[in-house]
């Protein structure tokens, strides 16, 4: 467990050594990128072509509502794009990232070496 | 807490990792030192029983495939990567053996043909980064056991021995992959999705 931070010691945590640099890294992390779940599936997605919906439950270990609204929630930030298409009586779901999700994915792990080596 | 690059790997490889669709024939390449011990039969009947084996390779594929995509899902990866190691410089140098082989001495082709179709796929998952540690081992210790003790059985029931070996190591590859795919999805429905500051310590 981390120490909290006392008034009287004499070594302030690193966040407050680098202060604005590390606050503005902070502010500006994308926070549709932020979320656990969401990252995990911009982590799938970054990594392939498309993935289908089924792929995407089983490698994030989310469920089928939760999975459902996470896409969405990227769609609507235009980060990834959703394809249905009917198979034999079934809707096959499948996601691809966009071009603007991969920078922000990028960006975003950029961001956080950035505050790993602030801290360390 | 799920390691993002588990989850990059079980991506980028999620098709390498199930070789074990092609079971059938490592298991008769296992069997092929009792071939021999058959009773000879006429011609027809052994392309009949050809023709049985290669049904039984195709439906065990296609069954297998089913059954993967419904538990797993699928995954389609881009081209670019798919050829990505085929680009590394080692690789590329390899590819050229057979091709100069071929050109000069045409002789040996086949020897050489062989040789290398075995040896550059496991070579490419070796050197390929973006695998876990483990599965380069696994893959090393294999591409060690076929090419030190494979010559030496090239003598033994006129070469089946050799053979027997191939796929035994084929079909000892193909399971551990298997298993390590299961493994990591056990892994990730055991801890869902980890905080993204846990995923960047990780990562790094």
């Amino acid at each position: 467990v981390a120490k909290p931070h006392s008034v009287l010691s004499p070594k302030p945590p690193a966040l407050e050594i680098r202060g604005d640099s590390l606050v503005t890294t902070l502010a500006s992390l994308n926070r549709v990128v932020h979320e656990p779940a969401r990252l995990a599936i911009l982590t799938v997605l970054a990594s392939c072509e498309t993935a289908d919906f089924t792929f995407l439950e089983t490698a994030t270990g989310l469920t089928k509502g939760n999975l459902s609204v996470q896409l969405t929630r990227l769609e609507e930030a235009s980060l990834i794009r959703i394809k249905k298409a009917a198979k034999k009586n079934r809707t096959i779901t499948t996601a691809h990232i966009v071009d603007e999700g991969r920078y922000q994915l990028g960006r975003y792990w950029r961001q956080m070496e950035e505050i790993r080596g602030a801290k360390a | 807490m799920l390691n993002p690059q588990r989850l990059e790997f079980v991506t980028r490889h999620f098709r390498d990792l199930q070789t074990i669709r092609f079971a059938p024939v490592p298991v008769a390449m296992i069997l092929a030192p009792d071939w021999h011990r058959m009773p000879h039969v006429s011609p027809s009947i052994a392309r009949g029983m050809l023709v049985a084996f290669l049904l039984c390779v195709a439906g065990f594929y296609w069954w297998s495939t089913v059954a993967i995509r419904r538990r797993y899902g699928s995954v389609k990866v881009s081209r670019e990567e798919a050829l990505r190691m085929r680009r590394h410089p080692i690789i590329f140098a390899l590819y050229v053996i057979p091709v100069a082989v071929f050109v000069a001495r045409r002789t040996y082709f086949s020897d050489v043909y062989i040789l290398s179709a075995i040896f550059i796929p496991m070579l490419m998952t070796i050197l390929d980064s973006t695998n876990l540690a483990s599965r380069r081992i696994a893959w090393a210790i294999g591409l060690v056991i076929l090419f030190t003790a494979g010559p030496l059985f090239l003598d033994v029931e006129k070469g089946a021995a050799t053979f027997a070996l191939a796929g035994a190591v084929w079909l000892s590859l193909s399971v551990f992959d298997f298993l390590l795919l299961r493994r990591i999805f056990a892994e990730i429905s055991n801890f869902p999705v980890a905080a993204p500051t846990e995923m960047a310590v990780r990562r790094g």
